[in-house]
């Protein structure tokens, strides 16, 4: 199946894009996706995608607009036309 | 830190964050509560930005203690602090007036006189304060020679000084 | 015995002079925590059922000074100001640090709220049980830095006198308003010792219209005993354990951000935000490092952070500011969103606005406003009474603030009214529609993160979707994330700690402090959607000048879609069909109709009964 991946900011110079599309196996969750990305997910809970270390600033990831933590976590499943998004926490002063 | 040696806590008020965490470890320590106006060393900022740690010097000829017509303070050989006998202390306000600095104050509940005792030795400003990295307030295990007297200065005093340290001339319009 | 509160609020009618207690039921508490979230329930049943007839200048309104739980304990220390805005007429929770809150509480009050006008100007006074209402026509018309040494001097000297054989009493906390509060100017803020101040929201001018110049507080009592206290002491251990080992933050503040957001982000406002890029003038923190610095390390209340830094101006013209940092927004907008590049400059507008009592990001943002209306010609010389504005023209922007803060001529007067209303009053004057100048989301002028490069801020919703329009301390994503700041703003605390992550401490405090068994997961689904809610309410019911229609004024300002004219996103700017597709997964997350309007099924679910009734007067039949 194929899923829809929105990426902001920071991450597009890693993952080489803004708007990708996906292929992944039926039934797979986000932590496969993340792991098709070239990531890895953290024990804290936070994304390491590509070399970029990502742990001070959390990322939010959102499933149809939803986000993962409200939903079922990196084991959320993923259905063909998901749009799954990656994007940085605004931290601002 | 040898057991036996007298401390001293130095003090380096243009260190001095504000961060008051010297009052909530000091009132956490003797009073199980986080309690400003009864902490022993007491922030003031009569200007902001200019933030002075108010406590005790363990002045060489003991001041207070001399001044204490009820015998409530004495001398901890060991640490060199003051100590007060909250028993026979009647906040009569003597030790405050004989204070170079009017550093003791009086419990805003209890009624008996404030000092710091140097936490038997241990004092937790000091930790809370060089652990930050701030080294305001400092141990030192050996008293410095001079007279420590001279250290116990009243917050005015020594907001001018560090005023005029911080923003020179200005300092005198902020006072 | 609830943990972490003191039990009763403050209520204060200025026009009468009465003074009573208020004390909020547990299950009120329970569900608003405090803040914010207080703020907007204590709003709503005393104001909701006319929202849009109330004036946010007027007697009728509100002022609320609220903690929270966790402040004190959970540190640095900050208090939330609150009220209907003058500037969105919704409902804005804006902080402010210091050691008032500190005070207030060991005071015995968990608050403080005011209502009608005093006749002539006043300042309130809280030692303990002891509540006054005092002059302050000695102060009025004085700078911040000249009312806060006088007012802190005399009440010091009264309490010295009260309490003489207690020794040396120790200065009362203060909070407080300058000119640009006195005369009602919308983006003034409040202010906290030095420089600190709650900008957003404009209740500065909801004091000054109650001839309320200050707020002083001395408290002589332990903060309130928590639930759990060993627990507490544990977990302020951790508390400093995560503080410390933020080196970045406490070396540098937020002011570290000026080079990286300017020239690799691309999202510092330049010239009233017509670019978001410079790079040879970097204006960061190593700028005012080494020169400006007096203090490093300087903070509130209980904090191991101290971010902040004391700067002043030692030889040159400026010679003489003082201003904290200033930290990264005020970096932005009082340097190169006004074409400015020189620290010292920076430090000296910083300075005076806070002398003025403006907020220097709504402030400077009115300030740049009027500096490119000048530069297209359409303010002159003359609509300035001789002023010539320009971009890096330091001195006449100075002049325009002051004269701002003291609304002394006509379009002084407009401008005081906040960019938004400027604009439109402007826009009629002049026969040319000057809105795509304006930079504000629902009146409130938009912190200095832009979103067109998409770096740094999200191309999207944050701003246009929020509750507090261009609050950049409160943006939205996912109606659950969120949810955090609404948190920090209701249970009082300062943000800082939580960039970075706080591996659930926040949590873990409010459950040790108050006893009750809140979860994250309870806050992000249900009790932050309330007070969000709430105060959706109020900015669509709005008025009584303006309100604010969604769909269309859930949006960004029409600037954001200009592609950016320079720098590494060059190009680059904010696609509105993906503004209106999270607008729409917003809606359906947050329980909002097609109208952005809460619905009915999703409020009576909440207990939001009056709400919904309420929102009525909105909905189209």
């Amino acid at each position: 199946m194929k899923v829809e991946v929105r990426v902001y900011a920071g991450l597009r110079r890693v993952l080489g894009g803004k708007n990708l599309i996906v292929k992944l196996e039926e039934g797979a969750r986000v932590k496969d996706l993340v792991l098709e990305l070239g990531g890895k997910f953290e024990a804290s809970g936070n994304v390491l995608l590509g070399g970029l270390r990502l742990a001070e600033a959390s990322l939010i990831v959102l499933v149809n607009g939803r986000n993962i933590n409200s939903l079922n976590g990196p084991d959320t499943v993923l259905r063909e036309g998901d749009l799954v998004a990656f994007m940085p926490v605004t931290e601002g002063g | 830190m040898s057991k036996n040696s007298k401390i001293w806590i130095s003090r380096d008020y243009t260190r001095c964050t504000g961060c008051r965490r010297c009052e909530i470890a000091c009132t956490l320590h003797h009073e199980g509560q986080i309690w400003p106006e009864a902490s022993r060393v007491r922030v003031f900022m009569l200007v902001p930005g200019v933030e002075i740690p108010h406590l005790c010097t363990q002045c060489t000829d003991y001041p207070c203690v001399e001044a204490c017509p009820f015998e409530a303070l004495s001398v901890n050989e060991e640490t060199s602090a003051v100590i007060v006998n909250s028993e026979k202390c009647t906040a009569c306000g003597l030790c405050i007036k004989a204070c170079p600095g009017k550093i003791p104050h009086i419990h805003p509940k209890e009624n008996y006189v404030l000092i710091c005792d140097l936490c038997g030795g241990d004092p937790q400003c000091a930790k809370a304060c060089t652990e930050a990295g701030y080294n305001c307030l400092r141990v030192v295990e050996e008293a410095p020679s001079i007279s420590h007297n001279l250290f116990a200065r009243t917050p005015e005093e020594l907001t001018k000084d560090v005023a005029e340290n911080l923003f020179g001339e200005k300092a005198e319009e902020l006072i | 015995m609830l943990g972490g509160y003191a039990g009763k609020i403050l209520d204060i009618d200025l026009t009468d002079g009465k003074i009573t207690e208020l004390k909020i039921e547990e299950n009120v508490l329970r569900q608003y925590i405090g803040g914010r979230g207080l703020g907007a329930r204590i709003l709503w049943d005393r104001l909701g059922s006319r929202w849009e007839k109330v004036d946010p200048l007027s007697p009728e309104n509100l002022l609320l000074v609220l903690t929270g739980p966790l402040t004190g304990y959970f540190h640095g220390a900050r208090i939330c100001i609150t009220g209907k805005s003058p500037q969105s007429n919704g409902i804005i929770g804006s902080t402010v640090s210091g050691e008032f809150p500190i005070e207030l509480k060991c005071s015995g009050w968990d608050g403080i709220i005011v209502s009608g006008r005093a006749e002539k100007p006043v300042y309130i006074l809280v030692n303990d049980e002891n509540v006054e209402i005092k002059s302050a026509e000695h102060v009025w018309g004085k700078t911040t830095k000249t009312s806060l040494r006088m007012l802190t001097k005399e009440v010091k000297e009264e309490l010295d006198k009260r309490h003489a054989r207690l020794g040396i009493v120790k200065e009362p906390a203060a909070i407080y308003i300058g000119p640009a509060g006195e005369n009602r100017v919308r983006s003034a803020a409040v202010e906290q010792k030095w420089s600190h101040a709650a900008g957003y929201g404009g209740y500065g001018a909801v004091m000054g219209s109650k001839n309320l110049k200050a707020i002083l507080a001395k408290g002589t009592g332990p903060l309130p005993p928590v639930a759990r206290p060993e627990e507490v002491k544990q977990l302020i251990q951790e508390y400093e354990r995560l503080a410390l080992s933020r080196d970045r933050i406490r070396r540098w503040g937020t002011g570290y951000s000026g080079y990286e957001v300017g020239a690799k982000t691309s999202s510092e406002p330049v010239r009233n935000w017509q670019e978001e890029w410079h790079d040879k003038k970097t204006i960061g923190g190593d700028r005012f490092d080494l020169r400006y610095w007096v203090k490093r390390y300087w903070g509130d209340y209980g904090c191991a952070i101290t971010c902040m830094k004391l700067a002043t101006v030692k030889a040159g013209p400026y010679k003489g500011a003082i201003t904290d940092n200033p930290d990264y927004e005020l970096e932005a907008y009082l340097g190169p969103n006004l074409g400015i590049f020189d620290a010292g400059a920076i430090i000296y507008l910083s300075s005076l606005i806070e002398d003025l009592g403006f907020s220097g990001i709504n402030g400077g943002n009115i300030l740049a406003f009027a500096t490119e209306l000048y530069q297209r010609g359409i303010l002159t010389k003359d609509d300035l009474d001789g002023l010539e504005l320009g971009w890096g023209n330091v001195d006449a922007i100075a002049e325009l603030a002051k004269r701002i803060a003291r609304r002394d001529g006509k379009y002084f007067d407009i401008l005081a009214e906040g960019t938004y209303r400027a604009a439109l009053k402007i826009s009629e004057l002049k026969g040319v529609n000057v809105l795509p100048y304006a930079v504000h989301v629902k009146g409130v002028e938009v912190g200095a993160h832009g979103t067109r490069s998409d770096e740094d801020y999200t191309h999207d919703i944050c701003y246009a979707c929020s509750v507090q329009g261009g609050d950049h301390t409160s943006t939205v994503n996912d109606a659950y994330g969120d949810m955090l700041t609404v948190f920090q703003d209701s249970a009082v605390y300062c943000a800082v700690i939580a960039w970075g992550g706080t591996e659930g401490l926040d949590w873990k405090f409010l459950r040790a402090v108050t006893g009750w068994d809140i979860t994250e997961e309870e806050w992000k689904r249900e009790l932050g959607h309330r007070i969000i809610h709430i105060q959706r309410a109020a900015e669509l019911l709005g008025g009584p000048d303006v309100r604010w229609k969604p769909p269309k004024d859930d949006d960004n300002p029409p600037r954001f879609y200009e592609p950016l004219p320079s720098g590494p996103f060059k190009g680059s700017t904010t696609d509105k069909e993906e503004v209106e597709r999270r607008k729409r997964e917003y809606y359906e997350a947050i329980g909002w109709d097609k109208n952005g309007i809460p619905k009915p099924s999703v409020l009576r679910k909440l207990g939001l009964y009056d709400v919904d009734k309420d929102l009525d007067r909105i909905r189209k039949p």
